[in-house]
């Protein structure tokens, strides 16, 4: 029995039967991807009543137990970042119904299976697994940034596949070497062999998965693919990347890390001096920016920062604050990707100096952009403000230094908000900007976003108890003595 | 012993290529030596001198367990390779537009996304 499985078959078999069912009219692409990722989110949301009760289902697949089959472990934390994923691209998909107008075949193809990948990588109990996974939404990602086939795009593509397939080699290699003095691949099982050895190749498998996880999640020495192809992929997959891809690679270091690792003594310290690094230059980078994407880019590594930093603090405290800030970046980027979306499809330009006076045009676009950037920002009664109070709080229990920093970053990051939404949509009124109106299907996706941020930043305590549930999963011998059952 | 020390070899090389070359068509050249050699380190840690494929013919335990080789590298590497080929293949796919668009596949010239 697999049944946790389905969302993945569901999807993959969507992404494959898109090119056949569109081969008379290629609308119908945008209609199949929507349905299966309709049924994905159905199946995923029935799991929800046995994981709140039971805590963990473990599906083995076609019965063979846990250290020889393949494992798929589904807790609070998988379901709620599977949810978020499935979610996310559901809007995308609507909202790119009227702004991919050519090669609707491929593009909702490699869409799907971007997403099959970074849900199989949250859902699998297997290191293997995880790899295949990996490379499946790394070479779909590659494929959807050169998707516009001009040069930004194709620079920006190459740049991302030569890192992206270096990483996820190291990261091979770091499962060589760990299936080497093991001989198992299922992560329970591996966590149980390496905590009473002694053995160098632990360590040295470690430092290589994690900078595999790393180059994904696009923290600092490893991002310089990140803001490239944020600026150069079509406008709505942008939206995916910072929405599920980046996080997925979060997910992983968290997973990896806490459950293979037994939070190696090096795994917090390098989390944190990575996350304050990525948190302060990333927002200074963004700061710079003239070209609205990419400012958008290097907030999100700025953002990553702050989630590493929480997390490397390894209190219970801290780590809750970082996965709720994960689940709340990824709805605060996606909606400020996808107002930059429809800045673009508007203007046809994405440089911020060149668009003037746009709030007299679009009203509900400045006010998504703005609710956005003042949750980033981290401003009471939205999202951002819960997960940035529980990181300072967490922060001041450990080092008050960490705080002062953060703070200083939540400054700047009102400063190339307020910089982004002044110079776009205030000011005189520039001709560039047409007086096209917003289609409904791009207004939905934007206000079902702009209620979420709402909802979750007025019921702070649903979240902070929904992230602790999902903190709890990360704990380690109870997910070994259920998995290995 | 031996094979550990090519697929090292293997790469280095890999490594190398795609650090210090600046073609493009070098750099995945790089690409596919470093995963070989990542992919021969797998298959040797499953390597046993006189192995004989994992498939018990008559029940003799004793000779089974000393000398059947693991099977699990062999269906990871297969994965790998085919994992690897369709990298590739996006790979040379781009390089071709890329040399269409900029008539060049110099790494150091295609540097237009910058800052």
């Amino acid at each position: 029995m697999a049944y946790g499985f389905l969302p993945i078959g569901v999807l993959l078999g969507t992404a494959f039967l898109i090119p056949i069912l569109s081969l008379k009219n290629d609308k119908f692409a945008t209609y199949t991807a929507f349905t299966g990722c309709l049924a994905a989110m159905i199946i995923t949301l029935s799991m929800v009543p046995q994981v709140v009760s039971e805590g963990r289902i473990v599906y083995h697949m076609e019965s063979w137990k846990a250290p020889f089959g393949i494992t798929v472990v589904i807790d609070n934390l998988s379901i709620v970042l599977s949810f978020l994923s499935i979610l996310i691209t559901f809007l995308v998909i609507i909202f790119s119904y009227r702004y991919v107008k050519e090669r609707r075949t491929k593009y909702y193809s490699l869409l799907c299976l971007a997403l099959v990948g970074a849900l199989g990588m949250i859902v699998t109990g297997d290191i293997f697994n995880m790899f295949v996974y990996l490379e499946v939404m790394s070479v779909a990602s590659y494929a959807l940034i050169a998707f516009n086939k001009d040069r930004p795009a194709l620079e920006a593509s190459i740049k991302y596949l030569i890192m992206g397939s270096l990483a996820t080699s190291l990261l091979l290699l770091g499962i060589a070497f760990l299936y080497g003095i093991t001989g198992t691949l299922n992560m329970a099982d591996i966590s149980v062999k390496i905590s009473s050895m002694t053995n160098p190749l632990v360590g040295i498998s470690f430092g290589l998965i994690l900078t595999g996880m790393l180059v994904k999640a696009g923290l600092i020495p490893f991002h310089a693919w990140l803001p490239d192809s944020y600026q150069a992929s079509p406008s709505p997959v942008s939206s995916i990347f910072a929405g599920v891809t980046t996080n997925t690679g979060i997910y992983a270091i968290l997973r990896v890390g806490f459950l293979v690792f037994n939070s190696h003594h090096a795994l917090l310290w390098l989390m944190t001096f990575l996350g304050v690094i990525s948190m302060v230059a990333g927002a200074f980078l963004a700061l710079v920016q003239t070209n609205l994407k990419r400012l958008l880019g290097y907030s999100s590594i700025s953002q990553m920062g702050y989630i590493a930093m929480s997390v490397g603090l390894g209190t219970s405290l801290g780590i809750t604050g970082g996965i709720l800030h994960i689940i709340n970046q990824a709805i605060i980027k996606s909606l400020l990707f996808l107002c930059a979306a429809f800045i673009v499809y508007q203007t046809k330009t994405d440089n911020i100096y060149e668009i003037s006076g746009h709030f007299k045009f679009q009203p509900v676009v400045a006010y998504s952009f703005l609710i956005g950037g003042l949750s980033l920002v981290g401003l009471p009664l939205f999202n951002g403000f819960v997960s940035k109070w529980l990181i300072y709080i967490a922060t001041l229990q450990i080092n008050p230094v960490l705080t002062v920093v953060a703070l200083m970053v939540t400054v700047i990051t009102l400063a190339y908000i307020l910089k982004a939404f002044y110079l776009i949509f205030l000011g005189n009124v520039k001709p560039v900007a047409s007086e096209k109106k917003i289609p409904i299907t791009m207004r939905i996706p934007m206000i079902t976003l702009v209620i979420l941020i709402i909802i979750l930043g007025i019921m702070p305590s649903a979240t902070i108890k929904l992230s602790e549930a999902m903190t709890l999963s990360l704990e380690r011998t109870k997910y070994i003595a259920e998995v290995l059952r | 012993m031996i094979p550990y020390l090519i697929s090292t070899i293997l790469m280095i090389i890999g490594f190398y290529t795609i650090m210090l070359k600046n073609n493009l068509i070098k750099k995945i050249i790089g690409l596919n030596l470093f995963s070989n050699g990542i992919h021969l380190l797998l298959i040797s840690i499953a390597y046993r001198t006189g192995g004989i494929p994992p498939i018990m013919e008559d029940l003799n335990f004793i000779r089974f367990s000393s000398l059947a080789v693991d099977p699990l590298p062999q269906a990871l590497i297969l994965t790998s390779i085919v994992i690897n080929f369709s990298v590739t293949a996006v790979a040379l796919s781009i390089a071709i537009l890329l040399y269409r668009e900029f008539g060049t596949l110099d790494m150091r010239k295609i540097k237009e996304l910058w800052g």
